[in-house]
Formats: C-alpha cells, structure tokens, sequence
C-alpha cells in the first residue's frame, strides 16, 4: 500500500465522480418517489375523500335515527308520547353535528400520543 | 324490466338461495350460498396465511410476501390507532379486516355473492365490536369507563344535555359502522348490474346497439372503482374497530 501523490489525486478524482453519480442517483430517485406519490394522491384522493364523505353521511344520519329510535320507544314505555321522541330527536341532530365535529378535529390516528 | 325477465334484475344476485336445509331447535339454519361464500372465503384466507407461513424463505415468494403484507399493514394500522395496548386486539382486527377484505373482493367475481352487502351480517360484525368494546372497557376500567361519556369541563347545567348526546352518538356507532359498509356494497354491485343491464338492452334495441359500447367501458371503469372501494370499506371497517376499542383502552376523553 503506497499512498504515492499520483495514487491519491486519482482516489480522490475518483471519490468526487462517485458522489456526484451518487447525488444524481439519489435526487432522480426521489423525483421518481414524489412523482409516483403525486400520482398516488390524485388517484386515491378520489377514493379517499369519497370514503370519508360517506363516512360524515353515514354518522350523522345514524345519530338522528338512533335518537328518534330512542325517544321514539321511551315513549311508547313511558306514554309520554310525542315530547320524548322530539327532544331525543334534537339530541339526535346534536350527536350527528358532535360526530361530525369530532370525525373533523380529530384524525383517525390519535392512540399513541395519549397514554393514560 | 319485466319483459327482460330476471336476467337483468339488479337485485336478484342478493336472494339468498338455500342449498342444504338444517333446523336446529326451530331455527332455520339452513346452508346458503351466503354460507356457502363465507366458508369459501374463509378458505381462501386460511390458504393465503397458512402456506403463506409455512416456506419461511428468507426471500419470500409471493404468497408469503402477501401474508407479511397483509400482517404489516393490519399491525401498523392497530399500532397507529389504538397504539401499543391495542395489539392485545391484533388477531381480532386481523380477522375482521382479511374477512371484510376478501368478501369484497371475492363479490366482485361474476356469479359470485357478496355476503357483505347483507346488512346482517355487517350489522353482526358491528354489534359484536360494540359489546366487545363495551365488555372490554367496563373489565379495564370499571365505572372509570363510564367517564367516556362525561367530558371534562363542561358547565353543570349543560351536562346532562351532552351526556345523553354523547351516549346517542355511542350508541349510533354500530348502526353507521353497519350501514356504511353494506350500503356501499350494495350500491356498487346494483351499479354494476344496471349498467350491464343497459348494454344488453341496447344490443336489443336496433341502431341503438351501436351505443352498447358505453355503459361497457363505464362497466370497466366502475369494476376498477369497485375494488378501490373493497379495500377502502375494508380498512375503514378496520380503522374504526381499532378507534372504538382505543375508547375502551383509554376512556379518559
């Protein structure tokens, strides 16, 4: 192993076109992975967003129905019908409303910060 | 529609069509097609994740890649949601998510029956999640669970009004987890039907026929759609699971 000048000039030549192929290989490949997540967005965006419409349909038209299903068959036990079955049915619309803020403030991944 | 006869009936694929009849103790528990599909997926899982494991190659071959996927994807998912306590729930969230997952799919065949687009069966499913979360809370944190429908800060007079709210919003749970899957099965497959119910009577319908083509390039167009849809009703169905029990892991609002 002699280390003459000549030798090291070379490995360093040689060491410098390596990073540059390097640099260039990492850059065109994180362009590719942008590109390929770009596309993934827009195809899934759809998807996703349409998921997560019905989702915000779905629980707030089952809150509505399970409050006035609630009212609805405490009256039938209490004869108080019909002012349990309107005011189960406004708390209905509320929880409908309350799901929908909460589906809205909070994302659907929340476990691991809260560890109580 | 009458004239075509029950050919293009969109909802003729739902009957539940009785293969074997079985009663036990008065119940009618006859085996179904529907029945018949769910031991048929449950086959196909089991295949995927039985030989899937058994190679062991240290570079896998297809079907284990699927198995070590399908393993990762679900345990991230709990992990995410429910975090590390949650992993106690991992073979059940499994099994609802490959179950849901791969009854989508196997739907999607022709001639098939997709069992998910019954709502009792989804409705089953979303029951057992509830008393599972409702059991598991109340054997975790006794009376302390009972805080989930309590939140903290919030003025005297008002209580009573959000707590009934936050036990309607409970309760409306199953229901929403029920009605969201089956319905965008149900919606899907009668899209499907209707559309290829289009093309057979525009073929029928003299000149028309030449615009038989379209509803068959939609027809494609929505089975690609269909799919995206399996496996996004099957992993919300899952995602949801896993933030319903996090509430009976960790009630403190």
């Amino acid at each position: 192993m002699q280390d003459g000048p000549d030798d090291a000039e070379e490995l360093k030549a040689r060491l410098a076109k390596l990073r540059g192929d390097l640099q260039a290989q990492r850059e065109s490949g994180r362009k590719e992975a942008d590109r390929k997540a770009e596309a993934d967005l827009t195809d899934k965006g759809l998807g996703q967003a349409m998921s997560l419409g019905f989702r915000v349909l779905s629980e707030f038209v089952a809150a509505i129905v399970v409050g006035a299903l609630i009212g609805w068959q405490l009256d039938e036990w209490l004869g108080t019908s019909p002012f349990l079955l309107i005011l189960l049915l406004g708390l209905g619309v509320a929880a409908g409303f309350w799901n929908i803020y909460r589906l809205a403030v909070l994302p659907s991944g929340r476990g691991g910060s809260k560890e109580s | 529609m009458s004239e075509a006869g029950p050919a293009i009936d969109p909802i003729h694929q739902f009957h539940i069509n009785v293969i074997a009849p079985l009663s036990i103790g008065g119940v009618d528990a006859s085996f179904t097609n529907a029945s018949l599909f769910m031991v048929i997926i449950l086959a196909v899982i089991a295949f995927i994740m039985l030989v899937g494991t058994s190679g062991e190659h240290i570079v896998p071959n297809r079907l284990q890649t699927l198995a070590e996927m399908s393993y990762e994807f679900v345990a991230s998912t709990v992990r995410q949601t429910a975090g590390e306590a949650g992993m106690k729930f991992f073979p059940f969230v499994f099994s609802v998510f490959m179950f849901v997952f791969f009854s989508n799919l196997i739907g999607l065949v022709p001639y098939t029956f997709t069992v998910t687009s019954q709502i009792i069966v989804t409705f089953a499913f979303a029951a057992f999640i509830i008393l599972l979360v409702l059991a598991y809370g109340f054997y975790k944190n006794g009376t302390h669970f009972l805080n989930l429908f309590v939140p903290s800060g919030v003025s005297p007079i008002l209580l009573p009004f959000i707590v009934l709210i936050e036990i309607i919003s409970f309760a409306s749970r199953p229901i929403s987890l029920s009605v969201r899957l089956f319905a965008n099965m149900l919606a899907g497959h009668i899209t499907l039907k209707v559309f290829g119910g289009f093309v057979t009577l525009l073929l029928g319908a003299g000149v028309y026929a030449l615009l038989a083509p379209l509803p068959l390039i939609g027809i494609v167009l929505l089975t690609a759609f269909e799919l995206l849809v399996a496996f996004l009703q099957a992993y919300v169905f899952a995602i949801l699971t896993c933030v319903y029990l996090n509430d009976a892991i960790h009630p403190g609002h």
